[in-house]
């Protein structure tokens, strides 16, 4: 029988910013020395996949100063897979980031392979570059979709929606309900993709080019993403951060609307690259013997949807006694605080949403 | 029929406006393929919204939180009396009417903002300093925006404002009285893209944060009878109200207004959230400019052609 907790008086804990650790500004520098407030928002909230607290201390609109706090997904996956043997680690890879499980599985997968000398051919290679590439658009596509969402933009959610139910289609031909399970060690044995997969792969690359364009010329849409969450490419580089957010502040201006724009032109030239490169796995895993991975250290990285994802191996000959992984969403996340003090806090919620911040992957 | 019967058909009346605007924006939102969702799902959240416990913040100004949805209710009962119907279907006919529409939708606002302030929450406070926002937004974009059709009708009285339309709907010749008097009218229900002070995950729905339950319903009828009595107003004074060929007069009129609310509620939905400070740019640098002009394009037109537009 379920036990129901007893009622009780006592008040719930109010959500605390540590005043000492901020550096909030005092009376005489506002503008008007009104009260601060604190604004809780999470654990669980929208803006990013999986939870995440923000406290916003705000001067009216204004927000002043934001503490973050992470690690209510945090599952110790690289300490675990030093306990486990490969085929298990590579299951705990996979579920690094749940969203980008190819991109984590492939990491650890070619670490392993590296460890063992073994180089793959470069068809294998090219199919597994296409299942990242095609993991990638998913991503972005899932992505543009909550983004459209926070807007509260229903052209944009329309036109966004139908990109991630037409690449299940293809992915569905493509590989069946998992491609995780053909990325294993010493493995890829390929045959060509239909045709009429390519063209939907490239007519779906022309979608979105297109509707890049419409957005960039999108004034309404401007209004709410340009010049907010601004980011310099060299504070990205110090603290780690790559993929799209980086790519948007080296060629673009690097505000919220460059990094919608940047994730759609890599969308569509990973698609096309999909179109070109992706060939369809027909044979199962088989005859990978039982093995230890041979004494030696490694690492890895692969451009996982939200960056690089890297991981570091090292094997005594029987197990991994080391175990590290390069977290893109990590990087970024400390950035939060600096990013958003100072911007309007109805501003908040996009710029948050704009880094594509999974904490699954942050927290590790 | 005596002043009770009255006021119990006004609050019926509301009730199923609201529910009409609900199901209208849902089938905005989901298409018609969904009909049956949108006609089922607002009473499917009426159920839920009244089997949930009615709950009170600690420290919250009482008298304020539980006054606001009735204030805000009454409000919009009392404006919704001098909406015309038909030629003779209407609660009362002050020579003031438009007037009086206006000055009773006042404590609405004053309503909205209460229910914010009273919560003793960030959220709620905010809320309200944007539900603040918006009003002197709207407020003044609005009053001149609906002296365009009191010049040409030389009247308050929104029935006399119907006659006058016989021959020529305000709208043809005030079309930018309209689109004012339209944005003015999400602005002031906090519709889309307007819908800043309860919308967005950061203040988990802003001025109505902390209500639940029956009082939470009562504000979601009273958002929706506003957004219905804005668009009869607005079909009253730019679309020649009751009037029209072969059907009788109540049923033009709700023809009219479900189709005009379906344009506006179609419409906002295909732009992004405004945020408060672009809703004051574009209320103060935009609107007001542009219903300083209407005002003198109708004078101007009246003079030019005196007896001509009605």
């Amino acid at each position: 029988m379920l036990a129901l907790p007893l009622q009780s008086d006592e008040v719930p804990p109010e959500p605390r910013v540590e005043e000492k650790a901020l550096p909030l500004p005092g009376k005489q520098e506002r503008e008007i020395a009104t009260e601060l407030m604190v604004m809780s928002l999470g654990p669980v909230q929208p803006l990013t996949a999986g939870p995440l607290r923000l406290l916003f201390v705000c001067d009216g609109e204004q927000i002043v100063a934001v503490q973050t706090e992470a690690g209510y997904a945090a599952r110790g996956v690289a300490r675990a897979m030093t306990h486990a043997t490969w085929r298990e680690s590579a299951a705990l890879a996979s579920a690094l980031d749940p969203l980008a499980p190819i991109a984590g599985r492939l990491a650890y997968v070619s670490a392993l392979e590296q460890l063992q000398h073994w180089d793959p051919d470069p068809s294998t290679l090219h199919q597994r570059e296409a299942l990242l590439a095609f993991e990638r658009v998913e991503n972005h596509v899932s992505w543009l979709v909550r983004f459209a969402e926070f807007l509260a933009d229903d052209r944009l959610s329309i036109t966004a929606r139908h990109f991630p139910v037409r690449l299940a289609e293809v992915g569905a031909v493509l590989w069946g309900q998992s491609a995780v399970e053909w990325i294993v060690p010493q493995s890829g044995v390929l045959s060509p993709l239909p045709h009429t997969q390519k063209r939907m792969l490239e007519h779906l690359a022309a979608e979105l080019v297109a509707l890049r364009g419409r957005l960039e010329g999108n004034r309404a849409l401007a209004l709410r993403t340009a010049g907010i969450g601004l980011l310099a490419a060299d504070r990205l580089r110090a603290v780690g951060a790559s993929g799209p957010v980086l790519h948007a502040s080296e060629r673009r201006q690097g505000d919220v609307l460059s990094r919608l724009l940047m994730r759609l032109e890599e969308a569509a030239d990973d698609l096309r690259y999909a179109a070109r490169a992706a060939v369809m796995p027909s044979v199962a895993e088989q005859g990978i013997a039982p093995w230890s991975a041979p004494p030696g250290e490694t690492a890895v990285t692969v451009a996982g949807p939200r960056g690089d994802i890297g991981v570091s191996l090292a094997s005594d000959g029987e197990n991994m006694c080391r175990v590290t992984w390069r977290r893109p969403s990590a990087a970024l996340l400390g950035l939060i605080p600096e990013l958003l003090t100072g911007q309007k806090l109805a501003d908040a919620e996009t710029i948050v949403a704009s880094l594509d911040l999974a904490m699954a992957e942050a927290d590790g | 029929m005596n002043t009770f019967g009255v006021a119990l058909l006004v609050v019926w009346s509301l009730l199923i406006c609201a529910y009409g605007i609900a199901v209208l924006e849902r089938l905005t939102a989901l298409g018609l393929r969904h009909f049956r969702a949108a006609v089922l799902l607002p009473l499917a959240e009426t159920v839920a919204l009244l089997r949930q416990e009615n709950l009170v913040p600690r420290g919250a100004d009482r008298l304020l939180f539980h006054s606001a949805p009735l204030v805000a209710l009454t409000s919009i009962a009392l404006a919704a009396l001098v909406i015309p119907l038909g030629p003779a279907l209407r609660g009362f006919d002050p020579s003031i009417g438009l007037f009086y529409f206006i000055v009773v939708l006042g404590p609405f606002v004053i309503a909205m903002m209460n229910a914010g302030w009273s919560q003793n929450s960030p959220e709620g406070l905010s809320g309200t300093f944007r539900a603040a926002a918006c009003l002197i937004s709207y407020e003044v974009p609005l009053g001149f925006a609906v002296i365009g059709p009191v010049m040409a009708a030389e009247s308050l009285s929104t029935a006399r404002i119907v006659e006058a339309q016989t021959g020529l709907w305000y709208v043809v010749w005030q079309p930018l009285g309209f689109l004012i008097y339209a944005i003015a009218a999400l602005f002031m229900t906090y519709r889309r893209p307007f819908d800043l002070p309860q919308a967005g995950s950061e203040l988990a729905g802003g001025v109505l944060a902390e209500y639940t339950g029956a009082r939470l319903l009562l504000f979601h009828i009273a958002l929706n009878a506003l957004f219905f009595l804005l668009t009869a107003m607005g079909v009253v004074l730019f679309f020649g109200g009751w009037q029209g060929p072969g059907l009788p007069g109540p049923i033009w009129f709700l023809v009219k207004t479900v189709a005009l609310a379906t344009v506006l509620l179609w419409g906002g939905r295909f732009l992004p959230r405004v945020r408060h400070d672009q809703m004051l740019s574009l209320a103060w640098k935009i609107l007001l400019p542009a219903s300083l002009v209407n005002v003198a394009l109708v004078g101007i037109l009246i003079l030019v052609f005196p007896g001509e537009k009605s």
